[in-house]
């Protein structure tokens, strides 16, 4: 199996480090982004198999990088958004606008190993 | 070259305050150094403590209760808590993660924080004299949940700064659930909206409990207890309090006599009809406001003379909604009604009502 490039844009340090780890030990090359404008640079010169993104960032949000992904660069890479409680409405959106799937936080990172193998199937 | 007096005393004065101009250059100059210094070691430390952290959760081994990896790791940690600068960038570490992640991970940090003794500079900071310092130790002991201290922050529900009192009142709450809420019985200090709301968004989580008594705090000696109380009367649907809640009609408090009202219109509870009626020339107007908005919900056939009596109100809000439940309950009566009168506002009611559909 060839190893697939992951972006995980997500502005928790900890969090993004503890995703880093769980989903590296599943064999993913993981390419980290701290806020939205580095997840677009990434994606845009990485070409990603996957993106993780949460919907609130700095500089650029989840579902602006949602929009770029799939109006500006017209690609159908699979996108999981990651919510918290109470932004209900922004995951409809993001769904709007194309994610392909949304994990609420507290996360689970066995869970989204689960499901980051099920979308890159 | 002979100076004057007064050219020397300038000169001196000039030569004094460029000196200083130089000192306070080069003390900011060094300030600014550190400062940066400091945020780079701390950036440096942070980066350090969230790899230790992720490292810790996952070095777990099955059948063990410590693996060799995890031990190192807590000496490590041990080994900054000494500096207050560390101490504080290893909370802020573990908190920003303990809202992040759910299940075991959850289980593993907050044993974790007990191993490598931040627990015991939370409870320390439980004695300390500024209040803000209490604050910060009751928030950490909450994200931790550590259930233990219950004793100790229970004497600081009543605190004389409301922070205090908002981060005890969370603590039960969230630690505890419906059992927690038992700290309203202690409660003789008031409970602000916003409190409150914060207070009702952890009770709406609570798995629905049938055996919580709410009756007693709805006759508390409190009435923000009672407010309070309501609010999850109403959010839970606890019918049951029927009678207690006809008893708070009569109460001392008029926020709360038109809270009651509100909460029995939403229940629709008939026998508080007839109870307001007897009193209605007693309550204040915001009452009868509230109570003409429950009639709107219950009102019968019967009651056409009681609205007939209110039609001509002084009241805009009451006059319109007489109105509008009497042209519902009772038509015949309503169209009887004298169409045009000297009030003009009980003029445009009218016509507003005959024309709208379904109304």
């Amino acid at each position: 199996m060839s190893i697939k490039k992951i972006v995980l844009a997500e502005d928790n340090s900890v969090l993004s480090l503890l995703l880093k780890f769980r989903l590296e030990k599943d064999g993913h090359h993981l390419l980290m982004a701290k806020n939205g404008k580095e997840a677009i640079e990434l994606i845009e010169n990485e070409n990603p198999d996957l993106i993780l993104t949460d919907i609130m960032m700095d500089y650029v949000s989840g579902l602006e990088v949602i929009s770029h992904v799939r109006n500006k660069l017209e690609s159908k890479t699979p996108i999981l958004v990651f919510s918290s409680s109470g932004q209900e409405e922004m995951v409809l959106k993001a769904f709007n606008l194309g994610a392909n799937d949304f994990m609420s936080k507290p996360l689970s990172p066995n869970e989204l190993s689960i499901r980051v193998k099920r979308m890159l199937l | 070259m002979q100076f004057t007096l007064f050219e020397a005393v300038i000169w001196s004065l000039v030569i004094v305050l460029a000196i200083i101009i130089v000192i306070l250059i080069f003390y900011l100059k060094i300030l600014r150094r550190n400062i940066r210094v400091k945020e780079k070691n701390n950036i440096k430390y942070r980066e350090k403590i969230e790899k230790l952290l992720i490292e810790y959760i996952y070095a777990e081994e099955e059948g063990e209760l410590l693996s060799k990896k995890q031990k190192t790791i807590i000496k490590q940690f041990k080994k900054g808590l000494v500096s207050k600068r560390k101490r504080i960038i290893i909370t802020e570490t573990f908190l920003q993660l303990d809202q992040q992640v759910a299940g075991h991970m959850i289980e593993q940090m907050n044993s974790l924080y007990k191993k490598i003794g931040l627990l015991n500079y939370a409870i320390k900071k439980l004695r300390s004299k500024q209040w803000h310092i209490v604050a910060i130790g009751i928030k950490d002991l909450r994200h931790f949940k550590v259930k233990r201290v219950r004793n100790s922050i229970s004497k600081l529900i009543n605190h004389h700064r409301e922070e205090v009192r908002r981060e005890a009142h969370l603590y039960f709450i969230e630690l505890f659930g419906f059992e927690g809420l038992n700290f309203l019985d202690n409660l003789k200090v008031p409970l602000s909206e916003w409190d409150q709301i914060l207070l009702l968004g952890e009770v709406e989580n609570f798995e629905y409990d049938e055996t919580l008594d709410l009756k007693k705090w709805l006759e508390s000696n409190n009435d923000y207890v009672v407010l309070f109380v309501l609010n999850i009367v109403k959010l839970f649907n606890r019918l049951e309090t029927k009678d207690t809640l006809i008893d708070l009609l009569q109460h001392k408090n008029a926020e709360i006599r038109i809270k009651t009202i509100d909460i029995i219109t939403h229940f629709e509870i008939l026998e508080a009809k007839e109870f307001i009626i007897q009193r209605f020339s007693e309550i204040s107007d915001k009452e009868k406001v509230a109570f003409f908005k429950y009639l709107e919900k219950v009102a019968k056939n019967e009651d056409a003379m009681f609205l007939i009596e209110h039609v001509n109100s002084n009241n805009f809000e009451i006059k319109h909604r007489a109105l509008k439940i009497l042209k519902r309950v009772d038509v015949n009566l309503y169209n009887k009604l004298e169409k045009n009168s000297e009030d003009a506002e009980y003029n445009r009611i009218i016509d507003y009502l005959d024309v709208s559909y379904g109304v």
